[in-house]
């Protein structure tokens, strides 16, 4: 039997309409069908995606099989899902060879976890991290219809401490609302200095009217788009319009921040320019205690890193993103944060290092340079104004 | 609110060249900074020093024309002919007085930019209006903010690299590598040091090598060891071991050890005491599960 995508498209839509799809993967009864996004580090050709899938799959212990579409391959592994073990599947496109899209037919649970251990076994992947006006600029190019917020700053406080006699109106925040009137009510809440700082978002939901009727989808920050209806096209095409975005704002990110120096011995020119973040400083918690921690590995920032205080609230940070092995150079303070990204070195830390602050630090964090451009800015995320 | 004054870019200057050779009717001269405004057809070159004024330096930046800059130093100016150039001496505060003696003799021209808690302009104004209206004033400034854009120059001790050199290893065996080269990881740890001339560059590399050489044999024991080569820059750090664990956590535990002999080493090279600022704290951190996003269907 031929397998390529028109048999993908099949079979993810017998999916959708809930009838008996093809048996090559499997699939959870009453799963949504859902897309992932996973970005391969530096794959530049169709050659370097598939060797790159081939390995983390043997590193991950999960098996990927070749179709008869060179760009086109199925992953499968056994995972264990609250006690049971669980078979996961996925349709694994890399036509895009350094943004791929994973659509599974199997729970979300099962599907998480087997997509973490392959990007959790494989330094060149990470899943897509979709800072809020990211999703929200996705948001707005359909028809909203509700959003999640997911705060919480958790992760900064030592364990002993009794939340209760901490000064923060609000250090974790969860919030879900659906309905046409999701824009009003989020503004509602930004105007609010009680949830301002919170307002961090983990997922959009929107949808698309078709011929096959009305589509509705939830994309998360880290990608995860899933989707109820009768519309694969629709699914697809938000999928394709997800990662059309999500690659401009990476590659804008590593062409704007890249820093190089350039030259030789009749001079040279410094290119890039390191990443400023604006801030709130938390009422709650100590600064130091707060880099202490950032810098500890500890989940989701996944940066294990040396401070040099310079000040009392001044932090020189040296560190490796855990994931990546990307060396990272911070200057940290309360109110402002560099970050210096080398050249030639991943746009996604940087869109990692971003949205989990803003979902563990301060979802209201700026950008700013000289340049005074936003990029983080719903306009520019749309590609409308991309930075020089 | 940015964190670091830059009234230059507020006027229009950028930054053309770093370390540019220019000649001039006496010879050669090589300028730490060319910033240029094209907008207003101005250009500003900047001498970086600790309080001396070498008489020959001195005296050639006093010859430099903006023609001379635009036809030998890689830079672009609408008309250079009428450009207006302007020369700065940029001196810590307590260098501001003997620097401006030095001038007055050699160079009357240029002005001395101090840059401390205020960023100031003593002597001659500059010829460039925006600018001398821009310094009538001082400016504040927070040294501590200054951006880390170059970490290295010509009279930088490798040990003052250990920290992120320390790093840009710990990042290649994350990474998996079995081997990197001293040269990648000086790259890694410091941008664009190439530019900063042979000579340097061969020895930065003989002495990081010989820095790591010796960890290899120390704190890094097992974990890595340094190879030579006849070309200094491709001697290479051959990666043994690498953190392994089935779990999460148990790969953190193990990269924390790792980074922790990895501190060893640099606090050894650098002799800084580990805790650099007296309230630093040193927690104990756990491995919280952080909620995450997924939901199930």
């Amino acid at each position: 039997m031929t397998i390529d995508r028109q048999v993908m498209q099949r079979d993810l839509a017998a999916h959708l309409a809930r009838e008996e799809g093809l048996d090559l993967l499997p699939q959870s009864a009453h799963a949504d069908l859902k897309s992932y996004i996973v970005e391969a580090h530096p794959a530049d050709s169709l050659q370097t995606a598939s060797r790159m899938l081939s390995e983390g799959g043997e590193r991950a212990d999960v098996k990927v099989q070749e179709t008869d579409d060179p760009s086109l391959f199925l992953l499968m592994a056994t995972v264990l899902n609250e006690g049971q073990e669980e078979e996961v599947g996925f349709w694994v496109d890399v036509a895009n060879p350094r943004f791929w899209l994973l659509h599974t037919k199997t729970n979300a649970s099962p599907a998480g976890t087997a997509l973490r251990r392959l990007v959790g076994h494989s330094p060149r992947l990470d899943t897509a991290w979709l800072p809020r006006n990211q999703l929200r600029s996705v948001q707005s190019r359909f028809k909203p219809f509700g959003f999640r917020l997911g705060f919480d700053e958790r992760p900064f406080y030592r364990r002993e401490v009794d939340m209760l006699e901490l000064e923060e109106p609000t250090h974790k925040l969860n919030v879900e609302h659906a309905g046409v009137g999701a824009e009003r009510i989020y503004q509602l809440l930004e105007a609010n200095e009680l949830t301002r700082r919170a307002m961090a978002v983990a997922e959009v939901a929107f949808w698309k009217s078709s011929g096959d009727g009305t589509q509705l989808m939830r994309l998360t920050r880290q990608g995860r788009l899933r989707s109820t209806g009768q519309s694969l096209d629709s699914h697809l095409q938000a999928a394709r319009a997800v990662v059309r975005s999500y690659e401009r704002f990476i590659v804008n990110l590593e062409l704007a921040f890249g820093l190089q120096f350039s030259g030789d011995d009749s001079g040279g020119i410094l290119e890039g320019r390191p990443l400023s973040i604006q801030t709130q400083k938390p009422e709650g918690f100590q600064f130091q205690s707060l880099v202490e921690r950032l810098v500890s590995g500890i989940e989701p920032f996944r940066i294990l890193g040396t401070v040099d205080w310079r000040a009392e609230e001044v932090a020189w940070v040296e560190a490796v993103d855990l994931h990546t092995g990307a060396p990272l150079r911070m200057d940290l303070t309360p109110t402002w944060m560099r970050v210096y990204l080398g050249h030639g070195l991943c746009g996604n830390t940087l869109a990692r290092f971003i949205t989990n602050l803003q979902r563990a630090y301060d979802a209201s964090l700026s950008y700013f340079d000289e340049a005074s451009d936003d990029l983080f800015a719903q306009e520019a995320q749309a590609g409308e104004a991309l930075p020089t | 609110m940015p964190p670091w004054p830059h009234p230059l870019y507020n006027i229009g200057y950028r930054l053309a060249r770093i370390e540019q050779p220019v000649g001039v009717e006496g010879g050669e001269v090589c300028a730490d900074l060319v910033l240029t405004a094209e907008e207003r057809n101005a250009a500003l070159v900047v001498e970086c020093k600790e309080g001396t004024v070498q008489h020959q330096q001195a005296t050639r930046y006093e010859q430099m024309t903006a023609v001379d800059l635009v036809q030998t130093g890689n830079v672009t100016l609408p008309n250079p002919n009428e450009a207006l150039l302007g020369l700065a001496y940029a001196v810590a505060p307590e260098h501001v007085e003997s620097t401006l003696m030095g001038l007055a003799k050699y160079a009357p021209a240029a002005g001395v930019l101090e840059v401390g808690s205020e960023l100031k302009w003593h002597g001659p104004p500059p010829v460039d209006p925006a600018l001398r209206q821009m310094l009538s004033a001082p400016i504040s400034t927070d040294l501590e903010a200054v951006p880390r854009l170059l970490l290295v120059d010509e009279a930088t001790p490798a040990q003052d690299l250990a920290g992120p050199i320390a790093n840009a290893l710990h990042g290649a065996i994350v990474q998996g590598r079995d081997s990197v080269t001293i040269s990648s990881l000086i790259e890694m740890a410091c941008w664009g040091w190439p530019n900063f001339g042979r000579g340097f560059q061969g020895k930065l590399s003989r002495d990081v090598q010989k820095m790591l050489k010796d960890a290899a044999s120390r704190e890094l024991s097992g974990i890595v060891s340094v190879e030579g080569a006849r070309n200094q820059s491709y001697a290479t750090v051959r990666i043994h071991g690498s953190a392994t664990a089935t779990t999460q956590a148990g790969e953190l535990r193990a990269q924390r050890a790792l980074r922790g002999k990895l501190e060893s080493f640099v606090l050894r090279v650098s002799g800084r005491p580990a805790n650099e600022y007296p309230g630093q704290l040193r927690l104990e951190v756990s491995d919280d599960d952080f909620e995450d996003d997924l939901s199930d269907d």
